[in-house]
């Protein structure tokens, strides 16, 4: 053991060691939060750069080699750690395609309610900003009646203007890429024929200042929207018009009315059907329920829904939802229903979720916005999902400790 | 005498020319049979499904199903089947116990950092041994012969490992993703073995090249031996057009109809919108890619440098692989300008996914990249003046300069509006900060973008002067213009930045015009009117390679690293904007990957890249190390190439 005598030789060793260890618990740093919270990874950089800069001063004969690899992954580390600095979000992709019932059976609201879900996702989301739906129209459109669109006009007045427009002499001797929809379509001849048009063929009639840049408005850099990559039925159209009339006090044409005004701009071969999805399954074998409820607890809330409007106690990044109360339901629950206003028949804590969850408009907590909550989570959570959803939330208790949800 | 030498050379050129054709003409004999052997096989594969169908359905046979291209809108016969409609189960996405995907962009990445290194290594290859022919100085000569071969045998380890690369990921593609990749091949297979058969046309035109370097190196063989490095780079660039056609088709896709059912023309689906803007993006790209490659290594031999020769050697190699690399930087942004109008013109909303909407953040740490890329030049060119005496009279100016680059980083990197939670919304009170919101617009941005730019132009210009006094008569007229071209050049570009303000969008963005202008007009004009003025300019002393400060060095790896992380955050973007789509509109992701990651994870898979890259290149460089060449260096000498560095005269 002479080389435990050489004092440099086991400093090396020493340093050696170190530097290994580093290394150790920057790799399990890494397999431990490859997913879960791959925000720290950057954190195995900043090791690696330190382990590495250890090695380079005491072991000369790779001192270069390991300052420069040091500084190169420093580099690399400022930059992954910048990017996880900022905001994270991550784009889910759409939706299978869900069959829409007969639309000629739906009420009026019925079907507005549709409409804004195909433009915003939801229904209620046409107040927040960044929602989106199949339609995505709220990538260019603006809908506030005090909003600018800079990408595409603004859809507040639509169903007024379009009257106006069909009057224009830009409109009726239009100068465009394609002037009809196809041949013998003819051009639309009020404001409801000038909405169906416009959505089938963009290019009929630019609005001025909107065309694509260097075309002179004589070509629409909107896509047909019933041809992919959006792919809407002539019947989602309909909705999305009568949500267009209905939000703005208006009377809606009757759906009649309007499937023939979209017939007379789409020829027949050019007609989406919608998917056969209607017993849950898409046709890539997508269910339509939110969550399968096997998901991990942060996971399945996530998928419900519920940490968009509601911060819930326990949960990861379920902190910033405020649409909707902190779920202390444990707390909350038996002084709610007692309160005057309560409508519903709970008498247990799990009751009264359950009850939230299927009928939200029993009871609204006092500073938050009625018919918020959407009333379909009965039909797209499955029993298992409830289930769990309530057993975790009634042990929420306000001043102490929320349960273990991986436990849960 | 003269005429007769350039008859002479003349003579050579052509010759060698001649000896190259029969020779490429050898190695591209298997590609120019199958060209043909293919169409027929095509044809035939036509006939013999009408056969068929004919066969098996009797008189009902329904007349050959017509398509119309999704794209170009052309009426085509239908070839092949529609694109496949996949399910999330083991069959169409085989899998382990980890995310394919993941797996996948690995093998892509480590493949495009090394076929970007090999194909641009050639281009630098070709052009210093070009130099080092035409240089009458002999020692210089062969000093620029021994740097160009030292940089093919590196290429050599590297260019095979780009192939196993590639065979890594062609198995990926098949092992994981199956269904996909039997659709591209039933569109593109003529393509992938004319791939195939160039491939094999490099490779022997490669290793010609190397293994002959020492054989042919005087006379007329040498001009043979440089006219291989153009067959060479021909080869790779189209190479890198076909691979570029499958990834652009899967963004743009055309010469399929709307289901996706091949309609015969292969060259429709190769030359798709994206592809040439693609291809001129990435030929810039991987220019400045392996520019940054090899001033890293020439750092890297610099800081391990055991006598003065060899530090003077590899800083001078250092520079130049920076000159060439920022060279190609400048008009990359303009490539990449096009490349996005492209964008927009194929299909809007992709384009602001790209710019407004999911992806639009990972443009602001691509702002932050440039900005540090920018930064960093500067800073090497600043450091770089130690070398000369007669500096001193510059270095008052860099801290101004310092702070205008800072200012301008800052306003560059300012977002405009961004994807938002409600929450933040309401906290700052709409999609614009209040204050900062007023920088984050485009009227602010090109300018900033564009007096970075001319900074660095300024920058160089003095590094040019640093060692010389001007001599030519008309001297201070000279610095008068110079003074007046870059300060009306600030003036108007700052001018119409804020004039931006006031106007509406579509008059703005013809502003970006004569702004560009003025920046360009620093870069050649400055640049013409200084060359001129330094012509038998009085030297102050010689350029002292090697007397650098070893932080320049540390500069040269930042460049280096930034370079490739960029190209990693890049490409993950182009490669991401299809969000759920293996082909876009036409074949959806259906694996349990069609989301689109956070950017902190892609970020964090880049930067994994990026040092996994780094670490087997590692590899490659002390291969190459093993039995290097000395490099004839004489001490003290300068060794400027033509107009790139200042020279003693």
């Amino acid at each position: 053991m002479d080389f435990l005598k050489d004092k440099k030789l086991l400093f090396r060793l020493w340093i050696g060691l170190l530097a290994l260890g580093l290394v150790v618990l920057a790799i399990t740093n890494y397999r431990v939060n490859f997913y879960g919270n791959s925000r720290l990874l950057p954190v195995s950089l900043g090791i690696f750069v330190t382990a590495t800069f250890l090695l380079g001063i005491y072991f000369q004969k790779v001192r270069v080699v390991m300052h420069g690899a040091a500084f190169m992954i420093f580099v690399a580390a400022a930059f992954a750690g910048f990017s996880n600095w900022l905001p994270q979000t991550i784009g889910e992709p759409p939706p299978f395609e869900e069959k829409i019932a007969d639309i000629s059976t739906m009420s009026t609201q019925e079907l507005a309610d549709l409409g804004e879900k195909l433009i915003f996702g939801a229904v209620g989301a046409s107040t927040v900003k960044g929602s989106i739906g199949k339609g995505q129209c709220p990538l260019c459109h603006v809908f506030g009646s005090s909003e600018h669109g800079e990408r595409a006009p603004n859809m507040y007045g639509l169903p007024d203007r379009s009257e106006k427009i069909v009057k224009l002499d830009e409109y009726q001797n239009r100068d465009t890429v394609q002037t009809v929809a196809f041949d013998g379509s003819g051009i639309a001849e009020s404001g409801l024929e000038y909405m169906a048009e416009s959505h089938a063929c963009p290019n009929c009639y630019v609005s001025p200042g909107f065309g694509k840049g260097g075309t002179n408005d004589r070509e629409s850099p909107m896509p047909a929207i019933h041809k992919s990559p959006i792919n809407l039925t002539i019947d989602e159209m309909v909705a999305i018009d009568t949500w267009s009339y209905i939000r703005e006090g208006l009377e809606a044409p009757s759906v009649d009315e309007m499937r023939v005004a979209y017939e007379k701009f789409i020829p027949e071969d050019e007609r989406p059907q919608a998917s056969s999805g209607a017993d849950g399954e898409g046709e890539g074998g997508e269910s339509q329920l939110y969550a399968t409820g096997d998901e991990p607890l942060p996971k399945l809330f996530e998928k419900a829904q519920c940490t968009v409007c509601h911060v819930i106690p326990g949960i990861p990044d379920a902190d910033e939802g405020d649409f909707g109360p902190e779920l202390y339901v444990k707390t909350n629950a038996p002084k709610r229903m007692k309160d005057k206003n309560y409508t519903g028949s709970a008498s247990s804590v799990e009751a009264y979720i359950l009850e939230s969850i299927l009928d939200p408009n029993l009871y609204i907590v006092p500073d938050f916005d009625e018919d918020l909550m959407p009333e379909d989570f009965g039909t797209g959570l499955n029993a298992k999902t409830v289930f769990r959803i309530v057993n975790y939330l009634s042990q929420l208790e306000k001043g102490k400790d929320p349960p273990n949800h991986e436990e849960m | 005498m003269k005429r007769l030498f350039e008859g002479r050379m003349r003579n050579k050129q052509l010759l060698s020319w001649l000896a190259v054709g029969v020779l490429v003409g050898a190695l591209l004999l298997p590609l120019v049979i199958s060209i043909p052997l293919l169409a027929e096989e095509f044809e035939d594969a036509a006939l013999e499904q009408a056969a068929f169908a004919e066969e098996t359905l009797g008189e009902d046979v329904p007349a050959q199903e017509i398509g119309y291209d999704v794209h170009y809108g052309d009426e085509g016969i239908v070839q092949g089947p529609p694109a496949p409609v996949t399910s999330d189960n083991e069959n169409d996405y085989p899998r382990y116990n980890f995310e394919s995907r993941v797996i996948i962009w690995v093998a892509n990445q480590q493949h495009l950092y090394y076929g970007s290194f090999v194909l641009a290594v050639p281009i630098f290859v070709m052009i210093i041994e070009f130099i080092g022919m035409v240089t009458k100085d002999r020692a210089m000569a062969q000093k620029y012969d021994t740097l160009a071969y030292d940089f093919i045998k590196i290429s050599i380890t590297a260019y095979s490992i780009t192939a196993i690369l590639g065979g890594v990921l062609v198995f990926t593609f098949m092992i994981l993703y199956p269904a996909f990749w039997t659709y591209m091949t039933k569109i593109f297979h003529p393509a992938m073995h004319i791939y195939v058969l160039l491939f094999l046309a490099e490779s022997g035109t490669l290793y010609i090249y190397y293994y002959g370097w020492d054989a042919m190196r005087e006379g007329l063989l040498k001009w043979v031996h440089l006219s291989m490095a153009v067959f060479l780079n021909v080869f790779g660039t189209v190479l890198m057009m076909l691979a570029n056609s499958w990834a652009t088709f899967m963004m743009s896709p055309a010469g399929v109809d709307a289901e996706g059912q091949y309609l015969g023309n292969i060259w429709l689906a190769v030359h798709n919108h994206l592809w040439n803007p693609v291809n001129i993006h990435r030929i810039l790209g991987n220019m400045v890619f392996g520019g940054g490659i090899v001033a890293a290594y020439a750092a890297y031999r610099f800081l391990s440098a055991k006598n003065d020769e060899e530090r003077a050697h590899y800083d001078w190699m250092g520079y130049v692989a920076m000159f060439i690399a920022v060279a190609f930087l400048i008009p990359l942004p303009f490539a990449g300008y096009y490349l996005m109008r492209e964008v927009y013109a194929y299909r809007q909303q992709m384009g602001i996914t790209l710019m407004g909407g999911l992806l639009a953040w990972l443009f602001i740490i691509q702002a932050v990249l440039i900005g540090a890329l920018f930064l960093t030049t500067n800073y090497y060119l600043w450091q770089g003046m130690e070398r000369m005496r007669g500096a001193e009279r510059y270095q008052k100016y860099i801290k101004y300069m310092t702070f205008v680059l800072i200012v301008c980083f800052l306003v560059w990197l300012t977002p405009h509006t961004m994807v938002m939670t409600p929450t933040e919304l309401k906290e700052m009170g709409g999609q614009q900060h209040p204050v900062v919101g007023n920088y984050g617009v485009m009227s602010a941005k090109n300018g900033a973008v564009n007096i970075i730019i001319t900074t660095t132009v300024l920058s160089f210009l003095l590094y040019q002067r640093c060692n010389k006094i001007p001599t030519v008569p008309w001297a201070r007229y000279g610095n008068i213009a110079l003074w007046a071209l870059f300060s009306v050049a600030f003036v108007n570009i700052i001018w119409l930045a804020i004039y931006g303000y006031y106007i509406p969008a579509n008059v703005r963005v013809g502003l970006s015009v004569p702004q560009v202008v003025s920046t360009l007009s620093c870069l050649f004009i400055g640049m013409t009117i200084n060359l001129f003025m330094m012509r038998g300019a009085k030297p102050t002393g010689p350029v002292e390679w090697g007397k650098i400060s070893v932080r320049s060095q540390y500069a040269l790896f930042m460049l280096a690293t930034s370079f490739t992380w960029m190209m990693g955050l890049m490409g993950y973007i182009r490669s991401s904007v299809r969000l759920h789509w293996h082909v876009n509109e036409i074949m959806r992701d259906n694996s349990p990957w069609a989301f689109t990651h956070t950017i902190g994870f892609a970020a964090n898979m880049i930067s994994f890249n990026v040092l996994f890259f780094w670490v087997t290149l590692l590899f490659v460089f002390w291969l190459g190390s093993l039995g290097t060449k000395k490099a004839v260096v004489e001490k003290g000498r300068a060794a400027p190439v033509a107009a790139l560095a200042p020279s003693t005269n």
